[in-house]
């Protein structure tokens, strides 16, 4: 569960306070469960929902996204590069995404929901959606390359 | 590489799907503190409203035995004497028959009059204290039977109220001056001898007492005990207190006649404390042994006749009069007043974060103006309970500091800036030119917020009289329906300063508080009075619900008004 909070909040403390925020509820809603479906997966289910309203509430504060930082950077030897990054920095460049492009990234590939759904669950349309999703692998795939090629570099010069 | 990064879902999905991080021990502790916490809060909300029952609960306890020693217990007490009643016939043609002072009085002949004021008339007006003659045949029979059911009865039926009376003088002022020093040496002396037997059951029962009673020949020995009266209350009046010691077994003879001197009612009052005693009509028989416990010329008071009086005279004043105390009145009362509103902020658990809470509520937020307007109407339900009713605007208006908002979705799918107060969230659109995007900012001047409630109360008042003046301690509840909740927010020069007013979503559209007063009334004359209220409202229920911030609203008024007795 800590890593499914992980991936929905920017840091490992925020993370922290969702899986705290979330087995309470557990606790508290114990009776609430019904053997319909694994425990696992309503308890993984009440920590996403703590963190989209964690998310909703704190929508506010999160910043306006600019996809202008990123830029191309040619690169390399892309598969071995690929082989270099550890799960770690993956889920730190997840971590790194934009509020809501992490959120629908994180329900949309790894939670299984439907750009439907997750246009429901995020108070956006569906279209929105959709277009969260393509910037956030955009973004994504840029980050990689980004770091991959000063990885590169690294190795090269150094 | 090239197709692992053109499906980049695959790559994080596989990479991250089975990646497990360990869960910092820190965690745990702070579920467990968190866990405690819950509990308790849980815990004190229970007794939170533990303590509200209690409170509401002590008030009704202490109302009711306010009712029952202030209104039910007096009537009680002297319905021992009140309920005796005594033949017509015991009465000279429907004339009273006044005796001067003119003999020491003995324990069982001491009685009240009260006779015309002017000097040596020896007329009597109707109304006055008199003592009735009875024969001496039918004297001595009940007599001798008094003399066996006291024996019997004894102290069983004792009662011992004190009554106040009034008395007036039918001797001239230079004569009663003259009698004054012995009449109090008299009645000192009198006093004594009543407490040196205790009791009339005492002093009957005793050998003496019998014989004295069988040797008496009638009871129509009539003596006015007096002690200090000054000048001019000859002519005005005095007032006298006295102790009555009564058994009423004493009032029955054996053969069913009643063998008492008749004393008709007391007419004149004088205090409040007298009118609240007073039981008419009042008999006193041979054998009513009267103490004088006190007796002070007060002429002053005389001026209060007429307002002293409680429910109680009724049955004996002029229609004009009884007119001014109905039974069950019904009075309407039409107040302003200015408020002091405070509020009692708590947590929501699942909505309050760092966005808002209440100790960010508590300092960006100040109550300022509150007022209160209402019509009510008062109905007696009893001689010293009033139940009020009616309808009550109350409005109240909160400061909020500047601060920056921020834009999210609202209800309907529209991306807005949301405006958030202890009361509830408001969406606002300045007209920037641009429709915000999801966390878009803006900067806002200056806020408030303006509650207003039209509430429906109902209290249970107590009526304590005093002269013109009446005293009305109550409690009740009210409740109270939302008519408007808005906020007016204005914006900062980036939006060329505007002023957006919007309604608060999170409002409940009714809430209930409790209220606890004390009314003072001053009687202008019988159809108007004014009054004033200071009056605590205490919110039992919050004013909002699904909000990070439960608010509860408070109030502590004074109400200025005026009554109109229907």
């Amino acid at each position: 569960m800590y890593s499914v909070c992980l991936r929905f909040s920017r840091s490992r403390h925020e993370a922290e306070e969702i899986l705290q925020e979330g087995f309470i509820k557990v606790f508290v809603s114990l009776h609430k469960y019904r053997d319909e479906g694994s425990f696992e997966g309503w308890v993984r289910k009440i920590m996403i929902n703590t963190a989209l309203q964690r998310y909703r509430s704190r929508s506010a504060l999160h910043a306006v996204v600019s996809l202008e930082l990123t830029q191309h950077h040619p690169s390399s030897d892309k598969e071995e590069i690929l082989a270099n990054l550890s799960a770690k920095e993956l889920l730190r460049m997840v971590q790194e995404l934009p509020p809501v492009y992490r959120m629908v990234f994180n329900l949309y590939v790894f939670e299984g929901y439907q750009h439907k759904e997750i246009a429901s669950l995020l108070n956006i349309s569906e279209g929105t959606s959709k277009s969260n999703l393509h910037d956030a692998r955009r973004w994504l795939k840029e980050k990689i390359t980004r770091e991959t090629s000063v990885d590169n570099l690294k190795k090269l010069y150094l | 590489m090239k197709k692992n990064l053109q499906d980049i879902d695959k790559v994080f999905k596989d990479a991250l799907d089975d990646h497990l991080e360990p869960v910092p021990a820190g965690v745990w502790d702070a579920l467990n503190n968190d866990l405690d916490k819950k509990q308790a809060f849980h815990y004190r909300k229970k007794y939170y409203r533990t303590k509200r029952l209690a409170l509401l609960l002590l008030l009704l306890v202490f109302s009711g035995i306010a009712y029952q020693l202030f209104v039910a217990a007096p009537g009680k007490t002297n319905t021992g004497v009140v309920q005796t009643q005594l033949p017509a016939a015991l009465q000279k043609n429907g004339q009273d028959v006044s005796l001067p002072v003119k003999k020491p009085a003995t324990a069982k002949e001491l009685v009240t009059t009260e006779t015309a004021p002017d000097a040596g008339n020896a007329a009597v007006r109707k109304g006055d204290i008199v003592a009735a003659e009875t024969t001496a045949a039918t004297e001595k029979k009940s007599s001798n039977q008094a003399k066996i059911e006291l024996t019997e009865k004894k102290a069983a039926n004792t009662i011992n109220p004190t009554v106040a009376r009034t008395l007036q003088l039918n001797k001239p002022a230079a004569a009663m001056k003259a009698q004054r020093r012995d009449n109090t040496k008299r009645t000192q002396e009198q006093v004594a001898s009543l407490q040196k037997n205790n009791t009339l059951q005492q002093t009957l029962s005793s050998g003496k007492a019998n014989s004295k009673l069988d040797s008496k020949p009638s009871s129509k020995a009539l003596t006015l005990a007096t002690t200090d009266i000054g000048r001019d209350d000859l002519s005005a009046g005095a007032i006298i207190s006295v102790n009555i010691k009564h058994t009423a077994s004493q009032l029955h003879t054996a053969n069913g006649k009643t063998n008492t001197a008749v004393i008709q009612p007391i007419r004149r009052l004088v205090s409040p404390i007298a009118a609240y005693q007073y039981q008419p009509p009042l008999y006193l028989s041979e054998t009513t042994a009267v103490e004088v416990v006190a007796f002070t010329a007060m002429p002053s008071m005389l001026l209060l006749d007429n307002t002293a009086a409680n429910s109680s005279l009724q049955k004996e004043k002029s229609p004009a009069e009884t007119k001014q105390f109905p039974k069950h009145p019904i009075s309407l009362m039409a107040f302003a007043s200015p408020n002091h509103s405070f509020r009692r902020l708590e947590n929501d658990n699942r909505l309050s974060g760092p966005v808002l809470n209440k100790k960010l509520a508590e300092q960006q937020e100040q109550q300022v103006a509150s007022y209160s307007v209402g019509l009510l109407v008062n109905y007696g339900i009893g001689k010293k309970l009033i139940l009020q009713s009616g309808l009550v605007f109350s409005s109240a208006k909160t400061n909020i500091a500047p601060k920056t908002i921020f834009a999210r979705p609202d209800n309907s799918g529209r991306t807005k800036y949301e405006f958030n107060c202890s009361s509830g969230s408001s969406f606002l659109s300045p007209k920037t030119g641009t429709v915000p995007a999801v966390g878009d900012s803006i900067h806002v001047m200056g806020s408030s917020s303006t509650l207003t409630y039209i509430g429906v109360p109902l209290s249970l008042n107590y009526v304590w009289k005093k002269g013109k003046f009446l005293i009305k301690p109550g409690i009740g509840l009210s409740v109270n329906f939302l008519t408007s909740g808005k906020s007016a927010t204005s914006f900062g020069a980036s939006v060329g300063h505007q002023k957006e007013t919007a309604s608060i979503n999170g409002l409940k559209t009714a809430y209930v508080d409790g209220s606890l007063g004390l009314g003072a009334e001053f009687m202008l004359n019988q159809r108007f009075s004014v009054g004033l209220r200071p009056l605590l409202r205490m919110a039992l229920t919050a004013v909002n619900r699904d909000t990070p911030i439960r608010t509860y609203q408070n109030y502590v008024s004074l109400e200025t008004g005026i009554k109109i007795n229907l």
